[in-house]
């Protein structure tokens, strides 16, 4: 700003701030009235409503989070968006590998720790060209982390599997 | 020096109050649809595992004791029952190639199940203004004692939930 309060020598301040907040309001009104769908993608990119199955991963978990887990009912973010439903719960024991003296690498069970796979069945994803998305607008891929909760569980996990139903 | 309003002031009011109602819109995109849950209090349990306590810490506890289990405001809840048993771990041993399970000499784990009326909703079980799930960690603490623990198991008492969903269908 010059001397004489103009902007690149030519325009006024005050007609400076009124530009940029007229291109701030357009942007704000062309994301907020662009249409999307429920779970907040932009419906020129959705290729299709599919369901989804899903597997979660919860790693070295207590038996007790097992038992809650094996209620399962709806899963739901922290932001309260349904993210399917539990239709198996299966576990196993965890393990590790370790080398014994005589140098043989062995696998163990780690006492009273055990792997959950969670199967979950989500009616309303959608399918785009670059990824699947959950309620919530959540993509989701094999390897993706997700934070969720049940009606008597918290988890997180890891997506290690991914097909779609229909 | 004084300066009159003009229309471009005026239009600039307008434009920045519109773009405040837009961004407020804007942000609740990502909010899901508000639901009113149907709730009912109900009587239930629920234990917290305290892991590594002193031996003899359950002395210090009965049942029907009330106890604090919010860092901030005043929420009580009563202790239904309290199992002390011997703080176990789990070593490996590299000579063997296994865990070996031991008692901690001292040491002690307490289950301490607290009763509570909580509401209940379809989303799950609210104590003290929040839903508690297993994995949650809780304190619990009087004016004698405070431990930290993690709830392990929540009981609903033969409540069913299912029938929230089905009075919140027929509305």
């Amino acid at each position: 700003m010059d001397k004489n309060g103009k902007v690149f020598g030519k325009i006024n301040v005050i007609d400076f701030v009124a530009i940029v907040v007229v291109v701030l309001s357009l942007i704000g009104i062309a994301i907020r009235f662009i249409p999307r769908d429920s779970a907040g993608v932009w419906v020129e990119d959705i290729r299709e409503d599919v369901k989804l199955s899903y597997v979660l991963e919860i790693d070295g978990v207590r038996i007790f989070s097992v038992d809650a887990l094996k209620k399962m009912g709806v899963v739901k973010d922290s932001r309260g968006f349904e993210l399917g439903e539990i239709v198996n719960v299966e576990y196993t024991e965890k393990m590790t590998q370790t080398v014994l003296d005589d140098g043989t690498p062995v696998k163990i069970p780690i006492p009273e720790r055990y792997i959950v796979r969670l199967t979950i069945e989500e009616d309303d994803a959608r399918e785009t060209d670059k990824s699947y998305i959950i309620s919530g607008g959540t993509a989701i891929t094999v390897g993706s982390s997700l934070t969720m909760h049940t009606r008597y569980a918290n988890c997180s996990g890891k997506v290690v599997d991914i097909k779609k139903i229909k | 020096m004084k300066k009159k309003f003009t229309l471009i002031d005026a239009g600039i009011i307008i434009i920045v109050l519109a773009l405040l109602v837009v961004g407020i819109n804007v942000l609740d995109l990502w909010k899901p649809e508000e639901v009113v849950q149907e709730e009912e209090k109900h009587g239930v349990t629920f234990t917290v595992l305290c892991d590594s306590v002193d031996e003899g810490f359950s002395k210090r506890m009965k049942a029907g004791d009330k106890v604090k289990i919010t860092y901030g405001d005043d929420f009580y809840v009563t202790i239904d029952e309290v199992i002390e048993e011997p703080l176990k771990e789990h070593k490996y041993i590299d000579s063997k190639g296994e865990y070996i399970t031991h008692t901690v000499e001292g040491k002690s784990s307490l289950r301490i199940r607290l009763k509570d009326d909580a509401i209940i909703t379809k989303d799950g079980v609210i104590v003290a203004n929040a839903y508690i799930r297993v994995g949650d960690s809780l304190p619990i603490y009087t004016k004698e004692y405070a431990l930290v623990g993690y709830i392990i198991d929540i009981d609903e008492k033969g409540f069913d939930y299912k029938k929230l969903e089905k009075k919140g269908g027929e509305e």
